[in-house]
């Protein structure tokens, strides 16, 4: 008995001892028949089973319960938390695909038959190009058959981006 | 718990990243607006437009690489400056990636011409025009946009006017 209670006691200061090892501990700790070289380990299995004995009284337990932070809520607002997130996330992506469905609708196309479409093209290149003539001419560049000249067109270029950045501020 | 917060996050946000084309976030903000006309020619018309145009080689070729041609225009005149105003502030926006081809002022109209590029590629072209009797347009061109195609398809059919945009892309290049 004495050697096996050794062993547990080796087993227990290594932490490989199961809760039912340690109860056999501390009820031998408890007896009479402790070796007197493993006396001074008695306090150790004893201060333990008397905790667990001990109660505290009722006022002491009142005043430690007030003063413990409210930590019960948290999970709580975890739980809270993640479902709004997830809700404001589901709203996006269903305000998305509505929107992607709209502009679907808005952007399904116009014309069933080719030729309509062709004329509506070369309508849209027309309107391009006669665009970009009425805004040579504006600049003040324009003859015919000349070559504008690349500083010149670099130069205009710049000055009609610094009108908008004007304008935005 | 970290993990799934961090990846619904991602998520949403992809979407908010998502690079849009300026027709659709012009039509985002006029919203079901019965002032607004809206014209749209995608892919699949122009592989119908080039089965159709067969002996057309120049226009086949000029449309080929387009993905998306897109008209928003509208004459309400009370309403067309409005529409003229939010398309430059949506152009504007450092962004969408725009730069300006070109803008001018006079007293016919105002005329912007920008474009977006990616990779070295024009991938939208965008014409903005309101005139003296508040007609606005919006002309969007998607795709592949080869600028010198454009200048050669506008010399071949008597467009004198794409010389310029040949002469700026000259320019750049």
């Amino acid at each position: 008995m004495k050697i096996k209670m050794r062993a547990l006691l080796e087993k227990y200061w290594n932490c490989e001892t199961t809760p039912e090892e340690e109860q056999m501990l501390r009820e031998w700790f408890e007896g009479d028949d402790v070796p007197e070289d493993l006396k001074k380990y008695r306090n150790n299995f004893l201060h333990l089973t008397n905790f667990k004995k001990t109660k505290a009284p009722a006022s002491i337990s009142r005043k430690a319960l007030s003063q413990l932070p409210s930590i019960q809520f948290y999970p709580a607002l975890r739980v809270a938390a993640s479902i709004l997130i997830i809700l404001f996330a589901g709203t996006g992506i269903y305000t998305h695909y509505q929107q992607e469905e709209f502009l679907k609708e808005i952007f399904s196309e116009t014309y069933s038959d080719p030729q309509d479409a062709i004329k509506e093209t070369q309508a849209v290149l027309d309107k391009v190009s006669s665009s970009l003539l009425r805004a040579k001419d504006s600049i003040g560049v324009l003859q015919e058959d000349s070559v504008i000249p690349e500083e010149v067109i670099k130069d205009e270029v710049i000055k009609a981006g610094e009108r908008i950045i004007q304008e935005e501020e | 718990m970290k993990r799934i917060l961090l990846i619904t996050v991602l998520n949403v946000l992809s979407y908010a990243a998502f690079s849009q084309e300026v027709a659709n976030l012009f039509l985002e903000k006029f919203n079901n607006d019965d002032h607004l006309e809206v014209i749209s020619i995608g892919k699949k018309m122009f592989q119908m437009m080039a089965d159709a145009s067969i002996d057309d080689g120049e226009f086949n070729k000029t449309i080929k690489g387009l993905e998306k041609i897109i008209v928003i225009s509208s004459t309400d005149s009370t309403l067309s400056s409005e529409y003229y105003d939010s398309a430059c502030e949506i152009l504007a926006k450092k962004k969408n990636g725009f730069e300006t081809l070109l803008s001018t002022k006079d007293g016919k109209e105002e005329l912007v011409v920008m474009s977006k590029e990616s990779k070295g590629v024009i991938k939208e072209l965008v014409l903005l025009q309101i005139d003296k009797v508040n007609n606005f347009s919006l002309i969007s061109l998607s795709g592949d946009i080869n600028l010198k195609t454009l200048a050669k398809y506008s010399e071949k059919i008597n467009l004198s006017g794409l010389k310029v945009l040949d002469s700026i892309s000259k320019n750049e290049n």
